[in-house]
């Protein structure tokens, strides 16, 4: 089926976890990818989201994000979002009419 | 493409209404077995869904009535009653004429439609004209190509992920109409700790400007609109006229929706496709495969050449090449010849039928049995079956049965009992028929055959012979002539059907208790082992399993019979059948000739040949219309060297042989 | 890859009109007669899509949209029925047992097409 690798790393930007999301993160693994955010956003450092491997990203995938940034910046945790200009990323926000928002922008651009 | 596709539904349609035809009749001995219900109820159903795919318009509107009753048989609403399968059996045949009118073999019925629509409506309690509910939804047009401007608002369910729906697929829809301007919005997402990520949070705000109706834009959402709000406004022209550019303008990021969908999605292919499934079946034309049986017959005339070549060079190499493909030509052969089988199942399921009707117009009461259902033989042989055997079973229930009351004086069970059974035996199939009626009487036959100058009043002929009598042309013991087995024209008739098959009939009878009929049939006709022997310059094959062994005939033994053609086999004589004269063969008779002895329904005849060349692959072809009528010859085969060799009708040339014996005034009494 | 759809009726006729006209639009066919049938061939190897009738020998099709609902490989799969009734109360059921969508028979090609692609996507 569907393949996800996650694979967490320590070199994130800036000194915090990088996870890095390779594959296709669809509603067929968001369980798995669920429980990734929640173990690294759990340790006291920035989190940095890596799209630029992703083969496909649905709009599961684009909720659960959403959610993960709504849950860092109510405990005032840092998340940046990495690779959100390859086409997965894009394709994802076309299709479903939703923008990235606010000040993470910045930090997309750095990806 | 369509044509063709309404031939897949009539082959599909005939078969529902075979199966249909037994179901009724099961159903009519088991009325509370609901899978019998079930199954009536799912041929109605496919004949009535698929019937109106393919433009069966008449039969899918004629169907739909008896669907309707079985489904309410189904709910144990309406009993399944002996008017019901009779009624049902009815409308199982008018379907058939419906069928068998669109491919112009006969007319329908139209009356005879109605009467039945309305029979079978009349069961439906509370029924009305459901004209109403028929009737499409109106549908909402769209006047004119004026663009008009939407704004819909479309707020899934939490849960529509879990049914299979993409609402992103949804929203790629509405792109198609027209020119869209879609905003996402996921206002209630909780945080990541309470978010299930299986459900939905999204709902979606769109602006369309279209051509199209309303009636397009629900479409839609026609799955979904039931669980989701979906709110469809139209913007009044002066609102809606700057619509589509305004999105554009207030979109932050220039990336635009009317964008085609994403791409495409590489799901993990499907692995072993469906080979995998155990019970696959395919279908093809029978006629395909009588023209591969047809080469694999010329493959099987090559190989034997291949091997006679080989046998004649004495090269070790060629030989076992030969050995091989003559192993694996037997394998292909078995295999292409056990393609064409067919259980016998579904020819015995029409004669419950049969037996049904003709017990009913009859007034007899008469049980049909039947074993070996699954008994394979040759579809063609099959196919040649139906006709002897369903006049078979017409005479056994007409002449054979009695009148219950007959049989009540006789002591014996009001319900006769007609026993039709398969069963394989060697190379052939044994079929048989048999019933409990009052059995033949075999003094009028024997009357009846010396006053039809059949035999003479002095000849003494054993039972078996006697019986034999009955497929004499324009014999019949009947003194009376009923509408259902006719005239007894047919005994000879089937005798000939048994024949073209290469098999053979006999009649077994005791009075008072019932009579058998048994036929042999070949397994299958297109090849025949076969012996392979030598007259003069010609071949000719015997069928391999009629032949008991071959003895040598030397010119003493002629001089000794004094003329008569009988031959001391074993201690006894055996009438034997010089062929050479038979087929007027030129050249010198050999000192020493061989007899082939033949065993056919029990009585010994000989064959005599030159030589005797051996066992033989013979793939039968049959012989033109001018050899139609040559006596003594079913078919020509050609052999491994080319040349054509002629498969003697080995019954045939008995009875020749017996008529010419019985002219001779004092004939010898054999056996 | 070409998406795979399992299309099962016990109808040889429409089984055969699925698949030519799906084949026909690029996609992989595989057929089942019954739903029995069905939920084997589905266990085995995995569809982008079902396709089912409802009335048909040994399983009908609810249930198979229900058995096959409840394996973790289709639950997010788009199952569609093919129906000759129309009516809501056994819409509603379909929708109940997981079925995505309906299409009612009878159907030609293009409806066919229409329905598949909207409902893959």
């Amino acid at each position: 089926m569907t393949q996800l690798i996650l694979s967490p790393q320590e070199q994130g930007s800036p000194n915090g976890p990088l996870l890095q999301i390779e594959g296709e993160a669809t509603l067929e693994n968001i369980s798995d990818l669920k429980q990734a955010l929640l173990e690294l956003l759990a340790q006291n450092a920035p989190l940095t989201i890596d799209f630029a491997k992703a083969t496909r990203i649905d709009l599961a995938c684009l909720q659960l994000v959403c959610s993960a940034r709504r849950s860092a910046e109510n405990a005032q945790k840092k998340l940046y979002l990495r690779g959100t200009s390859q086409d997965a990323f894009r394709s994802v926000l076309e299709d479903t009419g939703f923008q990235l928002s606010g000040e993470e922008l910045s930090h997309l651009v750095s990806a | 493409m369509q044509e063709q596709q309404k031939e897949a539904f009539r082959e599909e349609a005939y078969e529902l209404l075979s199966e249909l035809e037994s179901s009724l009749l099961e159903l009519e001995e088991n009325p509370e077995d609901q899978d019998l219900v079930g199954q009536v109820f799912r041929a109605m159903h496919t004949i009535k869904g698929s019937g109106s795919m393919f433009g069966f318009d008449d039969i899918s509107a004629f169907t739909h009535d008896v669907e309707t009753v079985f489904d309410l048989v189904r709910d144990q609403k309406i009993p399944v009653t002996n008017n019901l399968v009779n009624l049902s059996l009815s409308a199982r045949d008018q379907i058939l004429a419906m069928l068998d009118a669109g491919t112009g073999q006969g007319t329908v019925d139209e009356v005879q439609t109605r009467r039945l629509t309305e029979q079978f409506r009349a069961l439906i309690p509370g029924q009305e004209s459901d004209a109403a509910t028929m009737e499409e939804e109106p549908q909402t047009k769209p006047d004119g190509k004026q663009e008009c401007s939407y704004r819909i608002w479309f707020k899934p369910c939490a849960e529509i992920f879990l049914s299979g729906t993409n609402p992103v697929a949804l929203l790629n829809e509405l792109r198609d109409l027209g020119s869209c301007h879609i905003r996402g919005v996921m206002d209630d997402l909780p945080e990541l700790e309470g978010l299930n990520p299986e459900l939905c949070y999204s709902s979606w705000e769109i602006k369309l400007t279209t051509d199209r109706g309303r009636g397009e834009i629900e479409d839609v959402f026609i799955f979904v609109e039931d669980e989701s709000e979906i709110h469809i406004d139209l913007l009044d022209a002066h609102e809606a006229a700057p619509a589509a550019p305004a999105a554009k303008d207030t979109a932050p990021l220039p990336l635009q929706s009317e964008q085609p969908q994403s791409p495409g999605r590489s799901k993990a292919p499907a692995e072993n496709k469906s080979s995998a499934n155990a019970e696959a079946s395919i279908r093809v034309p029978a006629s395909k495969l009588d023209s591969m049986v047809d080469l694999v017959g010329e493959l099987v005339t090559i190989q034997s050449r291949l091997s006679q070549t080989a046998a004649g060079r004495e090269d070790a190499e060629l030989m076992s090449i030969a050995e091989e493909v003559e192993r694996l030509t037997g394998e292909l052969r078995d295999n292409i010849l056990n393609i064409r089988m067919l259980p016998i199942g579904s020819t015995f399921s029409k004669f419950k039928r049969l037996v049904r009707d003709l017990s009913q117009e009859l007034g007899k009461n008469i049980e049909l049995k039947t074993s070996g259902a699954d008994t394979e033989l040759d579809k063609t042989v099959i196919e040649k079956l139906n006709d002897p055997l369903i006049h078979l079973i017409r005479n056994s229930l007409d002449h054979g049965i009695e009148t219950p009351e007959e049989r009540k004086a006789a002591g014996k069970s009001e319900v006769a009992t007609v026993h039709l059974a398969a069963i394989h035996s060697g190379d052939s199939v044994i079929i048989e028929i048999n019933d409990d009626g009052r059995g033949i009487n075999i003094d009028a036959i024997r009357s009846k055959a010396i006053e039809k100058g059949l035999i003479a009043q002095s000849d003494e002929l054993s039972d078996k012979e006697l019986f034999q009598l009955l497929f004499a042309p324009g014999f019949s013991t009947a003194k009376t002539i009923s509408s259902v087995s006719g005239r007894g024209v047919g005994m000879d008739v089937v005798k000939r059907a048994i024949e073209a098959l290469r098999g053979s009939i006999e009649i077994s009878s005791s009075r008072g208790e019932g009579t058998r009929v048994s036929i042999r049939i070949p397994l299958t006709l297109a090849i025949i082992e076969s012996l392979l022997v030598g007259i003069g310059n010609s071949k000719y094959v015997l069928p391999l399993n009629l032949v008991e062994e071959c003895i040598e005939l030397s010119r003493e033994d002629v001089e000794r019979s004094h003329g008569r053609s009988l031959a001391k086999v074993r201690g006894h004589l055996v009438p034997y059948i010089p062929l050479r004269e038979h087929f007027d063969t030129e050249g010198t008779r050999p000192d020493i000739e061989q007899i082939v002895i033949a065993n056919i329904n029990g009585s010994q005849v000989g064959f005599v040949v030159d030589h005797v060349v051996g066992e033989h692959q013979t793939v039968i072809k049959s012989l033109g219309p001018i050899y139609r009528d040559a006596q003594g010859v079913s078919g020509a085969t050609i052999l491994g060297d080319g040349t054509v060799a002629l498969i003697l009708d080995v019954s045939e040339l008995m009875k020749g042989a017996m008529r010419d014996e019985a002219s001779v005034p004092d004939r010898a009494a054999c056996c | 890859m070409a998406k795979t759809i399992l299309a099962v009726d016990d109808s040889r006729s429409i089984l055969q009109m699925v698949a030519l006209t799906l084949k026909g639009a690029g996609y992989q066919v595989v057929e089942a007669s019954d739903g029995q049938a069905a939920l084997e061939l589905a266990t085995r190897q995995s569809f982008s899509m079902i396709l089912t009738d409802l009335n048909m020998p040994r399983m009908d099709g609810i249930t198979l949209i229900r058995q096959l609902r409840a394996n973790p490989k289709y639950r997010f799969t788009p199952m569609l029925m093919l129906t000759t009734e129309a009516g809501d109360a056994f819409k509603a059921k379909g929708k109940a047992a997981g079925a995505t969508g309906w299409l009612v028979k009878p159907f030609d090609p293009a409806k066919l097409l229409g329905v598949v692609k909207k409902v893959l996507g």
